[in-house]
């Protein structure tokens, strides 16, 4: 630390300059004490009524990361977990969410941040918990801000909430921290900012900031109080101070030192490096006078000769290190990194068990080290069933049958391996269409466990759907189902007519037609009857008017039907047609369809060929 | 006051008590309009004579009897009470006239399943059916009784599209039974023709399985 002064003024300077739009942020008032918890509930829900739809985005807590990751490749931030609603969030972040919600909902500022900031990863965000100088327990949360197709966090926002549950904001910018890390400033201490900023980037983008580790290195090297210097590296401990007060009230001249903490930068080029080298960060510390918990570290990175531009090394590198390649080893007296170690010792192993070379030249072509790591940790402990995950995982990845990240797939392999194949008794080819397809997975998870009676007779994936006939006979589509309030008319008839397509081909297979179960295709169940008018030409017949009508209101929560074209007459005068479908074992309709009669071949020839294929 | 006036006076109470329908728009003679109360009668006393009911109170007869349908129902069964001998021998004896105004004959082809051997078998048959004649006065008359019933007016329009009765009117007739008032004869009618025809299909079909089974147990 070089003296207290600079590190007042630098911070007054960063949040005097930060917090001008963040004013009403800074609110003091305490909406948990104003509010009882009863209405507190329903001054949420009016204010998220009130929002635009935009502005919903902006407070849907994942958001960002889904728009992020569906944007960006397969293997980016695998280690994310990602929080649906805001029932799902941690509930401390939740508060500050309600708390934001709230302060919008008296004057709209998220528009304007939207603009300027892109939107909050909520589910992203970070928490400490710490003491405040009375050692009392203090929440902090971090919330990271970007745009969906941005390549870096435009800034974050800082809240602190105290034992009464008041809330206070600083709004941390990229547009102020930058100008001191490009200018290579150490008169500045935003240390705090920039492990903040760093983990949330990595968290969220999966980006390594060089900036921010060239900036560490210097700001470090003048501030170290002490340092480890390991064979591999050096693991030098970093003070990082934070004065409180100015975070949340700019105005304020008084500066008050709130704490510093320590924490460990590990910087890979210490030693005779003549690079500019970089660093993998460490977590935790202490703060104050006492503990803080910070969430997800940074897994090491290294790369002062050749590296990435993104600071981690290229698989050539580790394959240099490893020696691997032939006589291009470090050399003598060359001390690896405990990354690359880690990375060779992976390699070793792979190819020691005879892990599929393709697989690893998979891994090798898109420099993903860590998850060379990962996999060869999975399978030195689990032995051939992860060795099996593994396999499959990276030969999916590379033919783009999986765009999910390691631990997903991981939770989707136990899912269909350990969990349904014993069930459905599947075969390989079976098990690779629920890998590649999760819904269809989670869908047949949701039924069982729904029915945990249920035995199967037999499983089967015919033309890219799966099929289960059940123990009572009765056959269950594994599609999706159809909400009947939030469907027109045509979207009812033409699901109606999938689901009986998909009978019929399910016929063709084993001869045999199986009574169905409307409830596994219909949502919404509780209007249940509808008749539609339907001209369409999309089965090859130039008009057609027809006729659907459905029930299921007579048999409660046994809505099944027996599926063989059970009958079907010639109305006389009329000139309809009429194909009816009844319920199981009883004479009580259930679904018929009526069409002019001239049409009837066209619609049995899309339901019922005379001949299956 | 003079005899002449005072036969007059009571062939007018007369006519008018015969049915109330027969005052809308005269779309039954006055010989169909009583062949229509035979049917109704018929159906009144199988309701209440067949389970049994309060034949006094034609209104709690006929709610026991139509909450005893639905609960059926939702076991998978529909039985309204009388068999396919009586009913076939009830029309025979009916005027074909109006018959062929209210009902046109057809048939259905019907797909008997079985196991045979542990291979499922279809066994296709061809049973008689009815169908409301969307042509005849009957449909007429749903629509004259439609102008000042909403209900009424539903099922003449759903009748139209599938004069067999669509699914969906067999619901709501079946579920929604309290919708209708029971002790109005025209309403009566209807829920009478309407489960004539649905028992007519029903039994067939009951006939037919049954029929099967006699074969495949002489085999």
């Amino acid at each position: 630390m070089r003296n207290n002064f600079l590190i007042a003024i630098a911070m007054l300077l960063l949040f005097v300059t930060s917090c001008k739009k963040d004013e009403k942020l800074n609110s003091t008032d305490n909406y948990v004490e104003q509010s009882s918890s009863s209405n507190h509930a329903e001054l949420i829900e009016e204010a998220y009524a009130n929002l635009t739809p935009e502005e919903k985005k902006f407070f849907t807590p994942s958001y960002l990361t889904n728009t992020i990751k569906s944007m960006t490749s397969p293997f980016p931030n695998q280690e994310q977990t990602h929080a649906g609603g805001r029932e799902e969030l941690d509930p401390i972040v939740n508060q500050v969410l309600e708390k934001v919600l709230l302060l919008n909902d008296g004057d709209s500022f998220a528009s304007t941040f939207m603009q300027e900031f892109g939107f909050p990863a909520w589910d992203m965000a970070i928490l400490e918990t710490t003491e405040d100088e009375d050692g009392v327990l203090v929440n902090i949360v971090h919330i990271p801000f970007a745009f969906p197709d941005g390549t870096e966090l435009t800034s974050y926002l800082f809240a602190i909430i105290d034992a009464n549950q008041k809330i206070e904001f600083a709004h941390i910018k990229r547009s102020v921290i930058d100008p001191i890390l490009e200018a290579q400033d150490i008169d500045f201490d935003i240390s705090y900012h920039v492990f903040v900023l760093l983990n949330l980037e990595y968290n969220l983008l999966g980006n390594l900031n060089q900036s921010y580790f060239d900036w560490l290195q210097l700001f470090s090297g003048s501030n170290i109080q002490g340092t480890e210097v390991t064979v591999r590296g050096c693991t030098l401990p970093t003070t990082i101070c934070m004065d409180i007060i100015t975070l949340h009230d700019p105005n304020q001249v008084e500066t008050r030192e709130w704490g510093c903490f320590e924490t460990f930068v590990y910087y890979e080029d210490c030693v005779g490096s003549t690079g500019t080298g970089s660093g993998g960060v460490g977590s935790g510390g202490s703060i104050g006078n006492g503990s803080t918990n910070t969430s997800g570290g940074i897994g090491g990175s290294s790369g002062n000769d050749g590296g990435n531009n993104d600071g981690t090394p290229t698989f050539e590198n580790i394959l240099e290190f490893c020696g691997i390649t032939g006589d291009e080893g470090p050399g003598e007296g060359y001390q690896l990194t405990e990354l690359q170690i880690k990375a060779c010792n992976a390699l070793d192993y792979l190819e020691s068990i005879e892990f599929p070379q393709e697989n690893i030249n998979y891994l090798t072509d898109i420099d993903h080290i860590n998850l060379i790591i990962q996999i060869a940790n999975y399978i030195e402990q689990g032995g051939a069933y992860e060795l099996s995950l593994a396999t499959d995982y990276i030969s999916m990845s590379n033919d783009g049958t999986t765009s999910l990240g390691s631990k997903q797939f991981k939770k989707l392999y136990k899912l269909v391996v350990q969990e349904l194949k014993p069930i459905l008794s599947s075969n390989e080819a079976e098990d690779d269409f629920l890998l590649e397809n999760p819904n269809v997975a989670n869908q047949i998870k949701d039924f069982l466990d729904e029915n945990p009676d249920l035995e199967v007779a037999n499983f089967e994936v015919i033309n890219g759907v799966a099929f289960l006939v059940d123990s009572d006979g009765v056959l269950h589509i594994f599609i999706e189902p159809l909400d009947m309030y939030q469907s027109n008319d045509l979207e009812k008839l033409n699901h109606v007519l999938n689901v009986l397509n998909l009978v019929k081909i399910y016929h063709c297979e084993y001869s045999e037609w199986y009574p169905i179960d409307w409830t596994d295709y219909l949502v919404q169940t509780t209007s249940p009857h509808f008749v539609v008018d339907w001209i369409s030409p999309q089965y090859n017949v130039i008009t057609i008017g027809m006729n659907l009508d459905f029930t299921l209101a007579s048999q409660p929560e046994h809505y099944l039907m027996g599926t063989s074209p059970d009958y079907h007459y010639t109305i006389t005068g009329t000139g309809n047609y009429k194909f009816s479908w009844n319920r199981l074992n009883s004479g009580l309709p259930m679904l018929s369809i009526v069409v002019p009669e001239i049409y009837t071949g066209a619609i049995e020839s899309i339901l019922y060929p005379s001949e299956c294929d | 006051m003079k005899l002449s006036h005072i036969v007059i006076i009571i062939l007018l109470i007369q006519s008018c008590k015969i049915l109330k329908y027969e005052n809308k728009e005269s779309v039954f003679s006055y010989s169909e309009q009583k062949e229509l109360k035979t049917i109704l009668k018929f159906y009144d006393e199988n309701v209440c004579n067949s389970r049994a009911l309060n034949k006094d109170n034609l209104k709690s007869c006929y709610s026991e009897y139509l909450d005893n349908l639905t609960s059926i129902a939702e076991t998978g069964i529909f039985d309204i009470g009388i068999s396919l001998g009586e009913q076939d021998s009830f029309f025979i004896k009916l005027d074909n006239k109006i018959f062929n105004e209210v009902f046109v004959k057809t048939e259905s082809y019907l797909n008997r399943k079985r196991i045979i051997s542990n291979n499922p078998k279809i066994f296709p048959d061809t049973i008689p059916q009815y169908l409301f004649n969307v042509k005849g006065k009957y449909i007429q008359h749903l629509k004259v009784l439609g102008k000042d019933n909403w209900k009424i007016e539903e099922y003449y329009l759903s009748i139209l599209k599938d004069p067999g009765i669509p699914s969906s009117l067999f619901n709501e007739i079946l579920m929604g039974y309290r919708n209708y008032d029971i002790t109005n004869d025209d309403i009566r009618l209807v829920f009478a023709l309407h489960y004539l025809l649905l028992n007519k299909r029903q039994m067939e079909m009951k006939k037919s399985e049954a029929r099967l089974d006699l074969e495949l147990k002489s085999e």
